[in-house]
């Protein structure tokens, strides 16, 4: 027999040997089975370890009972004592009473407020799993999917939807206009913008939205009114002027054209939007809209 | 077989089920790292030789330079036909920033093989001062590329010897921009062939102000907690000299933090403009007079601020024609919570409009802070593809994935790109670029150019606290393509600023001759074109930066060519 069929023949015996080794431990359950288990239960709990970190940006809450539920932690070394103090309270809170939506809502607004955008959006969605009819809350879901960016779906469908509940709110028809601007809809953004201002005939960044995306669209006479009331309401703005600038760049005005650009490098911007609904969210959670990261 | 084991086979099928089902929920990190065809690029940054990491100078002070420097180059410093690679770098010596001596900038040759070798002392490249970007030109019209150094407190000329070597020229060549400059750009703004500097300039750092994020904690500032300060213009004078032409070509004007810079002709009349990026400010959008001055248009040009009124956080700008009308458009990065911003060209007189709702390139970005822009066609399907170097600049929640240790895990966001359907509408797509991606980093700069001379880019990433890499493209081809070398055999030898043409039937495709890209960053010179599915090229025009137009008849496709002035057709 040559040296190759003899190492062919060993290693059939070895592979035989082996096979009957299995057979063996396969037929002895009874040793095997506790260890099969506790790798049954680490494999099952590996795996439920693995699916909170699937997307941590978009947390759907699955589970019914509130009491279950995990309260994000964002408190971190090195914080301000008072800002630490506040959160541990507000921590507290959730876990005294979970199953209040205004708990859940008050938290995820100071995690806004810090910069920690998936637990404000973890909060938010729990409070809205709570009570799925509160305006509130999901007018805060969607302010801070807006800001922290999701497709777009979710944070229009979620402003629309308070758009129904609060149709004589001006400025959620102003964040639908926003929206529906960010994917592209400039008519749609145009519709919801003169809602807003047909509800608050004063509010001067609708009208300074609503100009620009007239300018957008090309229909610049009726931008050039709009901004105009913009500048009137805003009491000088730089991006009202800067508009009004192209507006009369693209009618041929250049004269106007450079002395728009003029004011626009004098005057400041007005950032801040009138919305008493952030500014009451802000107040329950104790914090003045507009400080850093407000 | 007894009941226990009756019951032990269903578990564990359960089991195994159970993890399957979990490692296809994470397919998005799977897809992207384990299967070679769903990725367009290759790291191979360690396989070619590169091992440049970046000195962010930190000593748990939060100083702003710490994180807005790094920049990177493609360039062929020797001349023998390949890319060489150079990385700027920080030092130990904030909050001054002066030169250590040791810790500096590094150049890495490439030879034959492809693999690279540090050439930083030999070449006399590595300049030690806190870097930020670098600027690659033929200013004194010798034939070999010298390089500007942007410096937190003194910027560096390096003139090329022509022997592999660089000799520091700073001084003898007039230049005294001792403040903190950002991107730099080579220009010949009064056509008289000699290449002029533009020089942004961020703003009047004092290291002595402290400042906080909400929470309480100690944090970077922001630009609004100093002053502005005013761009730079240097006018090259033809003798190796620069002489500061800021003032009388009106750039003083107006202040702001500039960090991005494109200097293109912005609005189609042959003269090279310049756009700005201003970190919080309005942008910067100067129009060339054509009598040696600029004059200030961003307002009526539609691109100070965004449709929604806001003065963004711009970083990086890319000039490029994104929607193939043959228009150069203008696409920005910017800090989290706004969306990069992509404004169309809608013709010489009409200006820009803020195109980016609906383009794709807007909500995916939102979170992330943007710095280093790219756009190239990585396909060769004929569009130019969008990429964006990300990271922030601020304390903010440690995502999912960063290996960073703390305090950097904070500032690692993951890199973007999008693919362009040709319309100038974007897809994002984070499976094709996985390393891209993947580590989760800070990056700052990006360059492109054709390292390995096959037809498609391939590019470099800077990042803060970490490693420079390189990018290899092995994307599915899905066109031809024609890589134009174009020269002045007079001066400006390499028409930084000519536009080229290619046409192919009803298809035409444009592109700007133009090194400083995106970021603190320099790429090469060579105009890149992919064409998609056309069977020839009809003709190639170029508008050259003196005003001459010529057109070229180049039979053939998939190849480099170099297209001398002169040798064309008038039109």
């Amino acid at each position: 027999m040559s040296r190759h069929r003899q190492r062919k023949k060993k290693k059939r015996e070895k592979d035989e040997s082996v096979s009957s080794k299995r057979r063996s431990r396969s037929d002895k359950p009874r040793r095997w089975a506790p260890v099969g288990i506790v790798c049954f239960v680490a494999l099952i709990g590996m795996s439920l370890l693995m699916i909170p970190r699937l997307s941590a940006t978009t947390v759907q809450v699955t589970n019914d009972d509130p009491w279950t539920w995990d309260v994000p932690n964002p408190v971190r070394m090195g914080m301000d004592a008072k800002a630490q103090h506040r959160l541990v309270r507000a921590r507290e809170a959730v876990r005294a009473a979970p199953h209040l939506s205004s708990s859940w809502a008050q938290l995820g607004t100071f995690c806004s407020f810090l910069r920690f955008s998936s637990c404000a959006e973890t909060c938010y969605r729990r409070a809205l799993t709570l009570t799925p009819d509160e305006p509130s809350v999901s007018y805060l879901l969607a302010t801070t999917l807006d800001m922290h960016g999701d497709n777009g779906t979710e944070s229009v469908a979620l402003f629309e939807k308070v758009s129904q509940q609060m149709p004589d709110y001006p400025v959620v028809h102003f964040r639908v206009a926003g929206g529906r601007e960010k994917r592209g809809d400039w008519p749609g953004a145009r519709d919801a913008c003169l809602k807003a201002i047909e509800l608050d005939p004063e509010f001067g960044i609708a009208h300074r939205f609503l100009g620009q995306t007239l300018l957008a669209m090309g229909d610049v006479e009726s931008a050039l009114s709009y901004l105009s009331q913009a500048n009137d309401l805003l009491h000088g703005d730089a991006a009202v002027d800067a508009a009004m600038a192209q507006a009369y760049e693209l009618l041929g005005d250049s004269v106007r054209a450079e002395q728009a650009s003029k004011a626009s490098r004098r005057h400041k911007h007005t950032y801040m939007i009138p919305d008493p609904l952030l500014d009451r969210a802000f107040r329950e959670s104790g914090i003045i809209r507009g400080h850093a990261g407000g | 077989m007894g009941f226990r084991s009756q019951l032990l086979q269903p578990l564990l099928r359960l089991a195994v089920l159970t993890i399957l089902v979990c490692a296809s929920c994470r397919e998005d990190v799977a897809n992207a790292t384990s299967s070679p065809s769903s990725v367009w690029f290759h790291d191979v940054t360690e396989e070619v030789g590169i091992n440049f990491s970046h000195e962010d100078g930190a000593a748990g002070k939060r100083l702003i330079p710490e994180v807005m420097g790094g920049g990177v180059a493609f360039f062929d410093y020797d001349g023998d036909d390949d890319l060489d690679v150079y990385f700027t770098n920080g030092n130990r010596n904030l909050p001054s920033g002066r030169s250590s001596g040791q810790i500096g900038n590094r150049l890495f040759r490439q030879g034959k093989d492809g693999t690279f070798a540090d050439v930083t002392l030999a070449s006399k490249l590595g300049d030690t001062s806190y870097g930020m970007g670098v600027a690659v030109g033929d200013y004194d019209n010798d034939g070999d590329v010298d390089v500007y150094v942007s410096n937190l407190g003194g910027d560096k000329l390096y003139r090329n010897e022509g022997n592999g070597t660089f000799a520091d020229v700073t001084e003898p060549a007039g230049i005294a921009v001792d403040e903190w400059s950002a991107s730099v750009c080579f220009l010949d703004y009064d056509r008289d062939g000699f290449l002029d500097l533009f020089i942004t300039q961020y703003l009047e750092w004092d290291a002595s102000k402290k400042c906080e994020s909400p929470d309480g904690r100690p944090d970077y500032c922001g630009p609004l907690s100093f002053s502005p300060i005013h761009d730079v213009l240097l006018h090259n004078d033809g003798d190796g000299t620069f002489s500061d032409a800021s003032a009388r070509a009106g750039i003083t004007s107006v202040a702001a933090p500039g960090l991005g810079v494109a200097c293109q002709d912005l609005n189609a009349d042959g003269l090279p403009d310049i756009f700005v990026a201003n970190d919080a400010y309005a942008n910067h959008f100067w129009i060339n007079e054509g009598d040696g001055t600029f004059r200030e248009r961003a307002m009526a040009m539609g691109v100070a601020f965004n449709l929604h009124g806001t003065a963004e956080a711009g970083m990086g700008v890319v000039v490029a024609d994104f929607n193939g009308d043959t228009r150069n458009d203008i696409f920005l990065s910017h800090l989290g919570q706004e969306s990069n911003t992509y404004y169309r060209h809608l013709g010489q007189k009409d200006g820009y409009l803020d195109a980016t709702g609906g383009s794709g390139l807007g909500w995916s970005s939102t979170p992330y802070t943007g710095f280093g822009v790219l756009a190239f066609d990585v396909e060769l399907d004929g569009d130019l593809d969008v990429f964006a170097a990300n990271g922030r600049i601020r304390r903010g929640e440690v995502l999912s994935g960063v290996r960073l240790a703390s305090p950097w895990d904070s500032l690692a966001e993951p890199n973007l790109f999008y693919l362009n359907n040709g319309q100038g509408r974007f897809t994002f797509s984070p499976l094709l670029l996985a390393p891209f991606s993947r580590p989760i980093e800070i990056s700052r700069g990006l360059a492109m150019g054709d390292l390995d001379s096959d037809g498609d880019l391939d590019f470099a990433v800077s990042n803060i606290h970490g490693p420079g890499r390189i990018m290899k493209n092995s994307a599915p081809r899905k066109g031809r393509y024609l890589v134009i070398r174009a020269v002045d055999p007079r001066l400006n030898r390499d028409a930084i600023g000519a536009r080229v043409t290619v046409i192919s039937g009803e298809k035409r495709f444009l592109r700007t001759v133009n090194r400083a890209v995106g970021y603190l960053s320099s790429s090469d010179s060579r105009v890149h074109f992919g064409l998609g599915h056309v069977d020839r090229i009809d003709e190639v025009t170029i508008d050259w930066p003196d005003g001459l137009s010529e057109k070229f008849e180049l039979a053939g496709l998939d190849r480099f060519v170099t297209v001398v002035r002169g040798s064309g057709g008038s039109i």
